[in-house]
């Protein structure tokens, strides 16, 4: 009985190594682009993403927490006793 | 009353979206390894058997890690499983750039990668969004999930390319240090563990007020018909099983199917350039099949949703065993592929609203541990068929009866006395119920 533990990809499988040739043929047939090409476009995608995303995240952070203070201030006016004198 | 969250969009998906960064990355490093093995036969002078010694342990070593992170994540918190497992993943990525043989590859990569990829794996994560999303639980759990199918059309193409254009080593750092760099800082910086750490509730909703307009009691989303304060106490409930060996056949069947894809086509006579397009049409309808799936799971039974996926690929294995080569290949890309990952955020999903949140992570462990496993045991037995019979038609054949097993299982699971969407218990959040009252069906 042969095993053959190399696997392609569900979940956190390792892909063939076959497969992944046939993979970079086709796709070598259908862009013709060059290596380095390729690697700068992925790159860029995979450095791009998580910073802008930090900064939107960041940015959303800030606007929640000044929403909730200012919710937090309008809720504390609206429950003071209007018989009470206004400083 | 319930009103729309804090500022323009809840910041829940935004986690939603770092964690599928993480994913791409994390999935990209485990599936990549397939990218080096010619050049480490060549480096190592070793043989193939060798070099994938080191995934294969890889595979078990993961599975098997999965309950432990699932209980530290539900005893110290997502965030801080995250960030280790992150900090873990690239100072192993790193020490696989210095591995000079077999042996130091299966230490760095078949035990360190694996052990903490665990610790960003599907686990601690499903565990996490369960916490921030109740009434779109599923919706944000296919996100994740999608996040694995675009790896493949993302990263493999990257390594494969980045390899050809220097050494394996200088990828390997690079892998490293972007994980560093990125993948770090986003677990830092934009993961929370729970959505009350940032004064939210989950979904975005807004603290309710009661009739003397003070603030409502606090709601507790870890609330459950089968809430358990111990994990051993899920295993006396019929669910925890019934998700389980479903789950087990997800293993057997996907975990054969890739393996034996190529020896299969090669098998059939279909050409390399027509076997590459249909996995790449596998990938791309996988994606869009997950996204879908796990939008309308919100809005009906979750456990309807589950068996037909399940019998879906059941089909799409019939189709390998009576459509001629390339006629199979072509239908079992596309049936197969919407329903290849659908199943993780199904689930993950119905295992939190079953159970709750307080225990999640390590009922979950112990579903992806059956899920590793049986697919282990079930590439031996495909490979024992083959080498056998010389056909993997007997083989498919068990795959199609186990998913129709797995089917049945799944559309008997209870859902409407045992999940909170239908069943609320007090204290549990009202927006999982309403999410539920859309959904038809009798159990």
């Amino acid at each position: 009985m042969r095993l053959h533990p190399e696997t392609l990809g569900h979940h956190a499988e390792a892909t063939d190594p076959t497969l992944v040739e046939w993979i970079k043929d086709r796709l070598d047939h259908l862009l013709g682009l060059e290596a380095t090409t390729v690697v700068i476009v992925l790159g860029l995608v995979l450095v791009l993403f998580p910073l802008t995303l930090i900064v939107l995240a960041r940015r959303q952070r800030r606007r929640t927490e000044q929403a909730m203070a200012e919710s937090e201030l309008r809720r504390s006016v609206e429950s003071r006793d209007p018989s009470e004198p206004a400083d | 009353m319930r009103m729309r969250g804090l500022g323009d969009a809840f910041y829940g998906w935004y986690l939603v979206a770092g964690l599928f960064f993480a994913t791409l990355i994390v999935i990209g490093v485990r599936q990549g390894f397939g990218v080096f093995v010619v050049a480490w036969e060549e480096d190592f002078g070793a043989t193939t058997t060798a070099v994938s010694f080191a995934a294969a342990i890889g595979w078990v070593i993961n599975g098997v890690s999965q309950p432990f992170m699932g209980a530290l994540t539900d005893n110290f918190g997502a965030r801080r499983v995250l960030i280790f497992g992150m900090l873990g993943m690239a100072i192993s990525t790193l020490l696989v750039a210095a591995s000079t043989n077999p042996f130091l590859l299966a230490v760095t990569y078949g035990f360190l990668v694996s052990v903490f990829s665990g610790a960003i794996s599907f686990t601690p994560i499903g565990a996490l969004i369960a916490r921030w999303f109740v009434r779109n639980r599923g919706r944000a759990m296919s996100f994740l999930t999608a996040g694995g199918s675009a790896s493949g059309l993302v990263m493999i193409p990257f390594l494969a390319y980045f390899l050809d254009a220097t050494t394996w080593q200088t990828v390997w750092i690079v892998l490293g240090l972007l994980i560093l760099a990125l993948g770090l800082p986003v677990m830092i910086f934009i993961v929370r563990s729970r959505p009350e750490d940032m004064g939210l509730l989950p979904d975005g909703d807004k603290e309710s007020v009661n009739d003397e307009g003070g603030p409502a009691p606090k709601i507790e989303v870890k609330t459950a018909p089968l809430a358990v304060d111990r994990w051993q106490s899920s295993f006396n409930s019929a669910p925890m099983w019934q998700l389980s060996l479903a789950f087990v056949v997800c293993g057997i069947t996907t975990a054969s199917i890739s393996v034996h894809y190529v020896r299969w086509a090669t098998d059939e006579g279909i050409t390399a350039q027509t076997a590459a397009t249909a996995f790449g049409l596998l990938s791309a309808i996988n994606a869009a099949g997950v996204l879908f799936v796990g939008t309308i799971s919100d809005r009906m039974q979750r456990k309807t949703l589950l068996g037909i996926v399940y019998l879906i690929r059941g089909v799409a294995f019939l189709s390998l065993i009576f459509l001629p080569g390339a006629g199979a290949l072509w239908a079992f890309a596309i049936v197969g592929g919407m329903s290849w990952l659908a199943t993780v955020p199904l689930t993950t999903a119905l295992t939190a609203d079953v159970y709750g949140v307080k225990k999640l992570g390590t009922l979950s462990g112990f579903i992806f541990m059956a899920h590793q496993l049986g697919g282990g045991a079930a590439v031996i037995l495909f490979g024992w068929i083959f080498d056998t019979w010389n056909s993997y038609d007997p083989a498919f054949a068990i795959g199609a009866i186990t998913l129709l097993a797995a089917g049945i299982i799944s559309l008997s699971i209870r859902e409407k006395r045992y999940s909170v969407r239908y069943s609320p218990v007090e204290g549990a959040p009202e927006s999982a119920a309403r999410s539920a009252a859309v959904g038809g069906g009798s159990d």
